[in-house]
């Protein structure tokens, strides 16, 4: 007995090996609906909220309404105090995060390379990546004085030892025969790293540069909060201790935003690499 | 009848195993050295398909990665142009059992990769990818990343990667071992094509009885640790071959010859692992 079934090619792909547009634009539908939603819990509980407030509810004190939380984020970015704000943030990150990827990849490849080296760290390392790193702060003031390099230093750090770890790990767990192949196929040293060591662990490696940035932006906003220098997290302080809640909620926003922000850069790197 | 020859040993042929024996040391090399290939010596002859078989752990795999330059250190030599292989040698290409095509290349791409890091010129290396692609009939898949092909389709990229390189020697360790019988039969066919076509010279490892007999022209069964050379089996069934051989009487009893030859070797190699 013989069955015929009906074999349809699955997915949004046609026989010829090309994207179906029709399915693109499905998908890309889909993907905007999902942000419409989130958009519209945001704007419900905002709704809530200022009902709350407005209300007398919650007290002024402790919440100023949304809508007075966006009026002081939309003044302040328009008369350009947040946007520098914004850029010092930026730049600790940016500074800090760069630093952390570099040192972190290349440390952790060497302690993968140097199996001493990283049979002798490596319990170290898990210890100093569970240890709250914020709190050398007062350390890095010392050290440095008040200003953005000791903030800087902080995020180096804190975004270093998840970027070194994941970067460990990625080249331990590389499937050896890999590694195989590339003796195999008489590589040089170089283009077995470059052309099979360094893309077959870098799906991993983006992950732990995620982390990294996750941890140097979190770190760098506690900093300057804590101290009271630098960029956003020194104005949340600012207000807060000025009793301005709405400036201190809207300097909380533009966190928030600026979180939101990397994360949806980080998705994209991330997407970018991981297509495959 | 078949032929059982005597373990000859030439100094022409294409490969030639000259009383080749390796031991290791287990606990991180300060244990018992433990012999596992013992005095085995073979040739290969150009343009002959040569199968390894025996039980599992008895060191078929050793004695491939001895030839592909992958173990350096062992007793003995295994000669190539009459070079004493210790490292890699530019006329072996392998293929392995594990997953070895790169997830982050096309099949294209794949195929390409070592003629690209020998410093082929763009154009010649794409055609000569094009045409082992076609041959190992993935003509509609050279775009495709591994991920979106069949493990039997991967095992295809890999043997192609390896045949571009036109090696003197394949080397090919149990590439079958992880695909289903029917992918495993249809493979063999065309790997029978293939060689059949490029009359290239292979060494087969194979823990598959049918599977050496379907392939090869001469059957090498190994006792159980330390691999010794129990017997050679020519096998007479004519050539050109296609998976339909393995209903011919002489198949089945090539089969059962082998298996009567290994069968007391499986069994002590069984009796050692549940002695531990």
């Amino acid at each position: 007995m013989t069955t015929i079934t009906n074999t349809k090619p699955a997915g949004p792909v046609t026989p010829a090996g090309r994207r179906d547009p029709r399915a693109v634009w499905r998908r890309r539908l889909r993907s905007l609906r999902g942000t419409a939603g989130r958009l519209v819990i945001v704007v419900a509980l905002g709704a809530v909220l200022e009902w709350a407030v407005a209300s007398g509810r919650i007290s002024q004190v402790q919440l100023p309404r949304p809508t007075d939380m966006l009026r002081a984020l939309v003044e302040g970015l328009l008369d350009g105090h947040y946007l520098r704000l914004l850029g010092v943030t930026l730049a600790e990150t940016g500074v800090a995060f760069t630093a952390a990827a570099v040192v972190g990849t290349t440390l952790g490849y060497l302690l993968w390379r140097r199996p001493i080296l990283g049979r002798a760290y490596e319990p170290a390392l898990y210890a100093l990546a569970s240890a709250p790193i914020v709190l050398l702060y007062p350390v890095l003031l010392v050290v440095f004085g008040r200003n953005p390099v000791a903030v800087t230093v902080l995020g180096f750090l804190a975004g270093l030892l998840p970027v070194l770890i994941t970067t460990f790990q990625a080249f331990q767990r590389l499937n050896p025969t890999y590694l195989k192949v590339a003796r195999v196929m008489r590589l040089t040293d170089r283009q077995a790293f470059l052309r099979v060591l360094l893309p077959a662990a870098m799906p991993s490696v983006v992950v732990g540069l995620r982390l990294g940035l996750t941890f140097t932006l979190l770190n760098v906003l506690g900093m300057e909060y804590l101290a009271g220098i630098g960029g956003v997290g020194s104005e949340i302080s600012l207000a807060y201790t000025r009793l301005r809640s709405d400036e201190m909620y809207g300097a909380l926003v533009l966190s928030i935003a600026l979180s939101v922000a990397f994360l949806l850069l980080l998705n994209r790197l991330t997407e970018r690499v991981m297509r495959r | 009848m078949s032929t059982m020859t005597d373990h000859r040993t030439h100094t022409t042929g294409a490969l030639v195993v000259d009383n080749v024996s390796k031991s290791f040391r287990g606990d991180g090399g300060l244990g018992e050295p433990v012999p596992a290939l013992g005095n085995v010596s073979l040739q290969v002859d150009h343009g002959e398909f040569v199968s390894l078989i025996g039980p599992s752990g008895c060191g078929k795999s050793t004695l491939i990665n001895i030839a592909a330059g992958l173990v350096g250190d062992y007793d003995g030599a295994v000669r190539i142009h009459g070079d004493r292989v210790t490292t890699p040698h530019p006329g072996i290409g392998m293929v392995f059992q594990e997953e070895s095509t790169f997830p982050w290349l096309t099949t294209q791409q794949n195929v390409e990769f070592g003629l690209r890091m020998s410093g082929v010129s763009a154009k010649e290396r794409r055609d000569q990818a094009r045409d082992m692609i076609e041959l190992v009939g993935l003509g509609n898949a050279a775009e495709r990343y591994p991920a979106k092909l069949s493990g039997g389709m991967r095992q295809r990229v890999a043997l192609a990667r390896a045949l571009v390189m036109e090696p003197e020697i394949l080397l090919m360790d149990e590439p079958f071992a992880a695909l289903d019988e029917q992918t495993r039969m249809v493979l063999g066919e065309e790997l029978l094509r293939i060689q059949s076509k490029l009359q290239q010279t292979v060494v087969f490892v194979t823990h598959n009885l049918g599977e050496a007999v379907q392939l090869s022209d001469r059957v090498v069964a190994m006792t159980a640790r330390p691999a010794t050379i129990k017997a050679i089996v020519e096998v007479d069934l004519p050539r050109p071959r296609d998976s339909s051989i393995v209903s011919s009487p002489r198949y089945g009893e090539l089969v059962a010859e082998l298996w009567s030859l290994l069968r007391d070797e499986a069994i002590a190699a069984l009796g050692e692992r549940e002695r531990g």
